[in-house]
């Protein structure tokens, strides 16, 4: 469960403040935020996975005062309890698609690579359609078999929380659809909750609630 | 395999062209100089070697280290040559041996020397087939020699003739090989000996035709015959091989004493009477020096090391600008990667592990380098020996 209260959080560099009073995400939950561009959806994406820290309030997650943990804390609890994925799938070049999917347990020592873990991979990818295509590289892939390997790494750490930005952003209709029920059959399974930034309106009905960016109390400074 | 040598490792595989360049200039950077150390070191014992083992040489007045070169190593000689009478005259003085060398002529691109059998006896050389020099015409081949022309005991060679505009007589001579030294790894690997008097045969110096007072005035070639002389004309031929049947027409003509040899080794009974012949032949106004082979090889190597200082110096400024490069090429790939690296912090990947990964990227292509110099080296190291003397000739 995430709980959000009274964050206050602007950019070093000035030109946008973000106040959120109270968001209340459940178990299982699935979000969309949904709003006009520089509204802080993406700040708020930040906040949630403590990539950013807000300069006032605070933000619980499963219990866990995510903003008042010290930074390699937050690093442990992201790669281990997060799932983020993005809109331009952020994959490594030089990376095959397995090796891709795994890339968490790399970059990471608190997580800890096992068979259990390779098999879980592979499962994955194969469960998404690409198990012909374990030893390719990204650049070898198209775009919606990019977003999937992308949803895979996202998911092999089994994350009780999934905050997505725009997955579906660069995607055609029928990938589009894909991803999000790969997404959701995921939050369904696991129970965890599903944050997910969009602009597609015809999305918004696969969600439990849907949040506007316009309602928060966000400022541009000049 | 540990996962930041393995991120590391893919990375370095997939980006191979700009991997194995970093680890080519890396490689080269470390190699020159070590390379150049081992070249100029081994070649600096060879020579040394050489020229140790040569107590005094003489020859004609003029560039020592020509003489030295030329002796030695059998460079083709440049300077005048002394007649033989120099040698003789030694051997009066009471040396243990001096040897001659007569080293104008060559068997395609290997020297022909001509020189006495105490030669190999003084080299320590060793035949690996056949027997030694025993008669006029007959000749040794280096092992090196045998291998490049792939002659053997029971084959022949033929000497170059001095010039192609020489009408005056030097021709070809063909020599039977008595002989194959065995490997030596000096330059009487590739070199053909033969006697001092067959050199002398081959510039013209003596020669074998058949008895001219024998021939009928009918049969042509007398042009005139006197009291005790028989003018003959061209048609009598000069042998071109020297037999069992013709061996006894070959002479001389002229006083042998007075044919030129190119230099020779002199051996002092001792060290003192190596310092009084010296001191002898600094006095003399002949046009002959007597020179000690590991002074001059010492002062050739004093230049040779000062030259390799200022290379070795040159490299390293190149070495710094090349790893000066490296660490731009470096630092642009980190800037490159800023995508990359920011993924990796958003999915929450420790920033100790990225630099382990990005440090190991550089570590990787460094031992990479390393290792590819040191094997380099230690191949030079091995093969320096015979790389020298093919440059060298």
């Amino acid at each position: 469960m995430i709980q959000v209260q009274d964050i206050e959080f602007a950019y070093r560099s000035g030109g946008f403040r973000l106040r959120i009073a109270s968001l209340r995400i459940s178990a299982g939950e699935k979000v969309a935020i949904t709003g006009p561009s520089g509204s802080g959806k993406t700040t708020l994406l930040n906040l949630l996975a403590g990539v950013l820290v807000p300069e006032a309030g605070t933000i619980v997650i499963d219990g866990v005062g995510v903003s008042q943990l010290p930074h390699e804390d937050r690093q442990d609890f992201r790669i281990l309890r997060m799932g983020l994925v993005f809109q331009e799938f952020e994959l490594l070049e030089y990376l095959t698609v397995l090796d891709n999917v795994l890339l968490p347990y790399r970059v990471s020592p608190v997580l800890i690579m096992d068979e259990i873990v390779r098999e879980r991979a592979e499962d994955s990818v194969r469960d998404v359609g690409l198990g012909r295509k374990v030893k390719r590289f990204p650049g070898q892939l198209s775009q919606g078999e990019k977003q999937r390997v992308a949803v895979c790494r996202a998911l092999v750490t089994q994350p009780s929380l999934v905050l997505c930005d725009e997955p579906t952003g660069n995607l055609d209709t029928s990938n589009r659809d894909h991803i999000l029920q790969l997404l959701l059959e995921y939050s369904d399974s696991s129970g965890a909750p599903l944050v997910v930034i969009t602009h597609d309106t015809e999305l918004l009905h696969c969600f439990d609630r849907v949040l506007d960016s316009a309602s928060w109390e966000s400022e541009t400074e000049s | 395999m540990n996962n930041v040598l393995y991120m590391a490792w893919r990375y370095l595989r997939f980006h191979w062209g700009k991997s194995v360049t970093l680890v080519a200039s890396i490689s080269l950077i470390l190699a020159i100089p070590a390379g150049l150390q081992v070249v100029v070191e081994q070649g600096g014992e060879m020579l040394t070697a050489r020229a140790a083992s040569t107590p005094l040489l003489i020859g004609a007045k003029g560039s020592a280290v020509d003489l030295t070169l030329s002796a030695l190593y059998f460079r083709p000689p440049r300077l005048e040559r002394i007649p033989y009478f120099e040698v003789s005259s030694f051997n009066e003085k009471g040396v243990n041996s001096v040897i001659p060398l007569h080293l104008r002529f060559s068997v395609g691109r290997h020297r022909f020397v001509g020189t006495t059998v105490d030669y190999f006896e003084f080299r320590g050389l060793t035949l690996a087939e056949g027997r030694g020099i025993a008669r006029l015409g007959e000749c040794v081949l280096g092992s090196r020699v045998a291998a490049a022309l792939g002659v053997g005991v029971g084959g022949y060679v033929l000497s170059s003739s001095g010039s192609a505009f020489d009408v005056a007589g030097s021709f070809p001579l063909k020599m039977p090989v008595v002989g194959i030294l065995a490997p030596h790894g000096t330059a009487d690997d590739d070199a053909v000996f033969g006697d001092v008097k067959t050199a002398w045969i081959i510039e013209g110096l003596a020669h074998g035709h058949r008895d001219i007072t024998q021939v009928n005035p009918d049969d042509g070639g007398v042009l005139r015959r006197e009291e005790d002389n028989v003018v003959a004309n061209s048609s009598v031929l000069s042998y071109v091989e020297i037999t069992d049947e013709n061996i006894d027409s070959f002479h001389f003509h002229g006083d042998p004493a007075s044919f030129p040899i190119d230099a020779a080794i002199v051996v002092p009974r001792d060290l003192k009477e190596g310092i009084l012949l010296r001191g002898r032949y600094q006095e003399s106004d002949r046009q002959v020096q007597l020179l000690v082979p590991s002074e001059i090889i010492d002062e050739l190597l004093a230049t040779m090391f000062s030259i390799r200082d200022y290379v070795v110096l040159a490299s390293g400024g190149v070495g710094l600008a090349a790893l000066a490069t490296a660490i731009l090429v470096f630092v642009l790939s980190i800037r490159l990667r800023r995508r990359e690296i920011e993924t990796i912090r958003r999915i929450g990947g420790a920033r100790q592990r990225l630099n382990a990964i990005l440090a190991a990227e550089i570590l990787l292509v460094l031992v990479a380098g390393t290792l590819f110099a040191v094997c380099s080296t230690l191949l030079l190291n091995r093969s320096a020996g015979v790389l020298i003397r093919l440059v060298a000739g």
